[in-house]
């Protein structure tokens, strides 16, 4: 019969944690500059009627991809103004294909230097420390210091 | 109480996982059926000094450490057990069967894909081949045959108000890798305990106890008595053996272990400086998991099982311990600096048997053993009996320089009044300019030195408080949180990372192969294209391993960084003009308002 003093559990119960869902202000700009480029890119597509041109090539694929991104962007947009956690994955979802794309089109020589500008400041800001903590996407142990 | 007592006492319990196959054993029967070498240190060349049979621990203890190029070592297992004993050997019947779950299903692709690389190193190196586990069972159960017992070799040093008692596991052979897939296999090992007790008057009181842990080391290693996760039997701590390397757990389970390779040491730490540049300075990301990742880049992940559901060692258990009390006429422990088993001169180390319990590999002397005080990190901590007098005494000197300060405090308040009306009256006085300054300048630095001793005044009372209550705290028994000392716990898996499906365990062995052959199949049937497809290949997998891990969020932020930081490569490059003048207008900007707001605020 044994008789010792524990159970032998050592589990971390952390505190909970509360996750602060006050919109940054960055994260308002991200989505107005997301919502102004959906927009932009549904309205552009169906003005110069979708469906003409075919599918032809590799850069009527790409814009359809695009339509399709922006059309997820607009969820997106709808996410971060009402700081889900879900939204703020789906916008380094979109953000990054739309940087594929951009990179993409770079190397055929058909840069958008603005929009790989404005996808670059925007990731950078989403993984920020403080940004991904109001979505609730920081590790709880991050409470203990690092030495 | 005599030392042999003091150990007994509080000699631990340790229990072993199913599937050992080696166990403490007494040094003279190993020593007696070991050869002894004399080699270089290159290990090219070695001389036989001693056949089995002939070396004995008082040999050891009286030859003398060789010349520098060379190191005594003794040899257990002179050949490896050939294919067809190998194979008798595998299938005996009392043979114990280990089972576990593949180490690589817990970590991810990447670092599967550096592990394999490792691997191949491993198995390039050799340097201890796959027989010689089993021929050294082999050898171990005859000395077994002989001497059935399981010792402890024991020394107690009185030190800083400590009684520390430590206690050495010798094992004929460490066999992690061959076992249990672990990091090496290596000829002889030496595993030590530490039981700190407070040295009293009357009765000793154990305080801490610590084991020897791969990765730990310093406060992180000892426990303290009454921690919860101690498991005691009276006053018999009760430790985990791991499954063929020995390590000494104070909790049962599954540890995932990482293991850095000297070569990749300067590399780590650049990365290291990287990282704190990342998630410190620039605040990205989630810095627990990417040092978690950054660590297991560069640190190999392997599992050290001890889950303490076999043999158990110790008083009351279905072994007894057999004390050996080391004294400083053991010349075999205080003087032979040469290795215990095999010299295989591995570059990294790991292949190569250990010295004795006094000495490291290179002939220089353990901390462990001169100093197993600082070894835990216990010079910082006060014993109870002493920690009240000591408070007691600080509490003194800071009641007395508070006295002072008080003093100094209320003679600058007397002065400071008429310091000011001086300046005052000179401010009306259009004649003494020069005097005014420099009277102006004392009552400025007279004014700051009230400020800081009303700061210091202010520390001072808050420090005597916190003494006060602490020492309150003493007196009823309350020494606070038992962890409060360890920055980094090493605690066993959880059941949910040991039980991973059978998807992803199958998925983790297969998956690094897989990658590879798709990589030459590539290369045979779509050369034209191999970039692009060996890309969608990589991103694929990585998805596969993502998702069946459950961390397809870690991969989507791994995935937009890798891509921000390829765009701002393509910006800068192409703006790096326009870039440069950026930068320079930013500082000089910053520069400009720093300086406007030093001048508004003067």
């Amino acid at each position: 019969m044994r008789n010792e003093t524990s159970a032998g559990i050592n589990e971390q119960h952390p505190a909970k944690r509360t996750v602060d869902r006050t919109r940054p202000f960055g994260v308002t700009a991200i989505a107005f500059i997301q919502l102004v480029s959906s927009v932009s890119a549904i309205g552009g597509w169906w003005v110069s009627g979708p469906f003409d041109a075919g599918f032809r090539d590799a850069a009527v694929y790409l814009n359809s991809l695009s339509v399709a991104i922006a059309g997820i962007g607009l969820i997106v947009v709808v996410g971060l103004l009402l700081m889900v956690k879900w939204a703020w994955p789906l916008a380094l979802f979109v953000l990054s294909v739309q940087l594929a794309v951009g990179l993409w089109a770079y190397y055929h020589g058909h840069p958008n230097f603005i929009t790989m500008v404005l996808s670059v400041v925007a990731i950078f800001y989403l993984n920020s420390r403080d940004v991904r903590g109001s979505f609730g996407f920081i590790n709880p142990r991050e409470t203990v210091p690092i030495e | 109480m005599s030392d042999l007592d003091l150990l007994r006492k509080y000699e631990p319990i340790v229990r072993y996982t199913h599937g050992e196959l080696f166990f403490p054993c007494p040094v003279d029967g190993y020593v007696n059926a070991c050869e002894l070498h004399l080699g270089t240190a290159d290990g090219e060349e070695s001389r036989l000094l001693g056949s089995r049979g002939e070396v004995t621990l008082e040999s050891l203890g009286t030859l003398r450490p060789p010349s520098q190029n060379h190191q005594h070592f003794l040899r257990f297992v002179d050949r490896p057990l050939d294919g067809r004993e190998l194979a008798r050997w595998l299938i005996r019947e009392d043979r114990p069967v280990f089972n576990a779950r593949g180490r690589l299903a817990r970590v991810g692709l990447l670092i599967r894909t550096m592990d394999s690389l490792f691997e191949l190193a491993s198995l390039l190196r050799g340097r201890v081949p796959g027989g010689t586990v089993a021929a050294a069972e082999r050898r171990y159960r005859e000395i077994r045959r002989t001497d059935s017992s399981y010792p402890y070799y024991g020394r107690v040093l009185r030190r800083s108000g400590y009684i520390v008692l430590h206690y050495h596991l010798f094992y004929t052979m460490n066999d992690w890798r061959t076992s249990f897939h672990g990091v090496n296999d290596h000829e002889a090992d030496w595993e030590q305990i530490f039981i700190y007790l407070e040295d009293c008057e009357d009765e000793p009181r154990p305080l801490w106890v610590a084991g020897s842990v791969h990765e730990f080391s310093g406060q992180d290693l000892r426990r303290r008595w009454d921690d919860p996760v101690l498991l005691r039997r009276g006053d018999h701590p009760i430790v985990f053996a791991a499954a063929g390397s020995h390590a000494n757990y104070l909790q049962p389970g599954e540890y995932l272990a990482r293991y850095e390779v000297g070569i990749l040491k300067p590399v780590s730490r650049f990365v290291d400086q990287v990282r704190r540049l990342w998630t410190e300075i620039l605040r990205q990301g989630d810095p627990t998991k990417i040092g978690d990742r950054i660590a297991g880049l560069l640190r190999f992940p392997y599992v050290d099982y001890a889950r303490g559901d076999g043999l158990s060692v110790g008083p009351g258990e279905e072994i007894e311990w057999t004390p050996v009390v080391l004294s400083p006429e053991d010349g075999w422990a205080e003087n032979y600096q040469g290795l215990w088993g095999l010299s295989t001169s591995d570059p990294f180390e790991g292949e190569s048997a250990p010295a004795g319990p006094k000495f490291n590999r290179d002939g220089t002397i353990r901390k462990t053993w001169s100093d197993p005080i600082g070894w835990t990190g216990l010079h910082k901590v006060a014993t109870p009996g002493e920690s009240r007098g000591m408070l007691q005494t600080r509490l003194g000197e800071v009641l007395e320089e508070l006295r002072i300060t008080e003093f100094d405090i209320a003679e600058l308040e007397s002065q400071l009044p008429q310091l000011g009306l001086e300046v005052e009256a000179l401010q009306r006085s259009e004649v003494f300019h020069s005097i005014l300054d420099e009277r102006q300048r004392a009552l400025t630095a007279a004014e700051s030195s009230l400020d800081a001793l009303v700061a210091k005044r202010s520390e001072l009372v808050q420090t005597a408080e916190a003494i006060q209550l602490h020492i309150e705290r003493i007196d009823d028994g309350d020494y606070g949180d038992p962890t409060s000392h360890i920055r980094q716990f090493h605690t066993p898996l959880s059941r949910e990372e040991i039980q991973e499906s059978r998807i992803v365990e199958t998925w983790a062995a297969v998956s690094v192969g897989l990658l590879l052959l798709g990589f030459a199949l590539i290369l045979v049937f779509f050369p034209q294209i191999w970039i692009t497809a060996a890309g969608g290949m990589v991103i694929a997998f990585f998805a596969i391993d993502a998702a069946l891990r459950r961390h397809l969020t870690d991969l989507l932020v791994a995935s937009s960084v890798l891509l921000a930081l390829v765009s701002l490569g393509v910006l800068v490059y192409e703006f790096f003009f326009e870039t440069v003048v950026t930068v320079v207008t930013l500082l000089s900007l910053l520069v400009i308002i720093d300086n406007f707001r030093e001048i508004r605020g003067r």
